[in-house]
């Protein structure tokens, strides 16, 4: 099993009638698609009305998903096509906007180039993220912080981790849930939830 | 901040929850076996403080990977988005199976017609009593226009019935003798073979 058969369990769920399990793929994926579609579009209201239908839409065309691709890559499509209709629709609302940003399919691809458009305070979330995961991980011990390392940003399997850390198995699924929690905690209130509650 | 101190070996009364929210852990990183996965996933559908613990998690993912996609958590889409779900049909079963068992009907349905046209126009050809004229008339007709005829044109009930008939004539031994090796063209050529073959045995 793999991280994508995970999500593909989610999806069957999905497929068979549990809104919930659409939830958790909601929760799971809603800031790279917010980061997606934040660097096409500025406003940062708009991007929240485009995620929010870009996630329904892919709930309505998700019985049409057969795993043939991962979740992600899927849900990335529709999200990138959803802004484009997006930007469609934005221009026959406002026929005055400047000729040259929506004149053509060109225009249109231009507003779609990815770019960075941070704003103040997506700079200073960003800010205080960094400063969270900095903290946590320097208070991490050091085979905690190696095997969350290992898995997160080297993308290594526990098997691959247990070799390079000269470990059981066991000993990395427990360091890695470990070091979980610890950041969690460290993080938990940028997470705008408290422990017992979710969205 | 503290660290859990139930590490590997802990064994007071809530190891069972311990392990079930590491066994969490390890599903997210798709490294729980699915027969183990499928009772969680139920557990975590249906516990908020799962979903929590879940939801958390994802975001120390992000938050590890980028920090800038982490900055984009909102946890009001994700109330938003939950809150639009409701007003969204359920659904009932998966269209891409559906649609692989439609192809699949489809096929099977089309066997059925080719088997239904074979039984309904084949059959009664070979057995000579079907209303197909070629058929129904005197069948040393048609086997005398055998020599000189297409075989590969004709009708295969006609064929056959007209080969059967043809064999039996001791004069036109001569001429399947000198062309056995040269007469696979027919329709069904290697059951004309054996018709023939038997024919002459018999004699």
């Amino acid at each position: 099993m793999s991280e994508r058969d995970a999500d593909l369990q989610l999806v069957r769920r999905v497929q068979h009638g549990d809104k919930r399990a659409f939830e958790l793929l909601v929760a799971k994926y809603q800031r790279r698609i917010s980061r997606l579609l934040s660097r096409m579009i500025r406003d940062p209201a708009d991007i929240e009305d485009v995620a929010q239908e870009a996630f329904i839409k892919a709930y309505r065309a998700l019985p049409n998903f057969r795993g043939e691709s991962a979740f992600y890559t899927w849900l990335y499509r529709i999200a990138i096509n959803t802004a484009k209709n997006h930007f469609a629709a934005q221009s026959r609302r406002a026929p005055t906007v400047a000729a040259s940003d929506i004149q053509d399919q060109e225009g249109a691809e231009e507003e779609l180039r990815l770019s960075d458009t941070a704003t103040p305070d997506s700079l200073y979330q960003s800010k205080q993220v960094g400063m969270a995961v900095n903290r946590a991980i320097e208070q991490l011990p050091e085979d905690l912080r190696t095997a969350i390392v290992l898995r997160e940003l080297e993308g290594l399997s526990y098997d691959e981790i247990a070799a390079a850390m000269n470990c059981p198995v066991g000993t990395v699924r427990s360091r890695i849930f470990r070091a979980r929690e610890a950041i969690a905690q460290e993080l938990r209130p940028l997470l705008g939830t408290r422990e017992d509650e979710r969205w | 901040m503290k660290v859990d101190p139930k590490s590997e070996g802990a064994s007071d009364g809530t190891e069972d929850a311990h392990k079930r929210v590491e066994r969490l852990s390890a599903w997210l990183d798709g490294e729980l076996d699915a027969p183990v996965a499928e009772p969680l996933v139920r557990e975590l559908l249906s516990e908020k403080a799962l979903q929590s613990k879940y939801q958390a998690w994802c975001f120390v993912g992000d938050a590890l990977r980028s920090q800038e996609v982490a900055a984009e958590h909102s946890p009001q889409l994700c109330a938003r988005i939950s809150r639009a779900l409701q007003d969204e049909p359920r659904l009932l079963a998966p269209r891409a199976l559906s649609s692989r068992m439609r192809h699949h009907l489809a096929s099977g349905v089309a066997v059925a017609a080719a088997m239904a046209v074979l039984v309904l126009v084949a059959v009664p050809l070979l057995r000579g009593s079907g209303s197909t004229p070629g058929v129904r008339g005197e069948p040393t007709v048609v086997g005398k226009t055998v020599p000189g005829a297409d075989l590969a044109s004709r009708d295969a009930g006609t064929v056959a019935a007209g080969e059967a008939h043809a064999a039996q004539q001791p004069r036109l031994d001569p001429y399947f003798q000198a062309h056995r090796d040269f007469t696979p063209e027919g329709v069904m050529p290697a059951a004309a073979i054996y018709l023939r073959s038997g024919n002459e045995n018999e004699r």
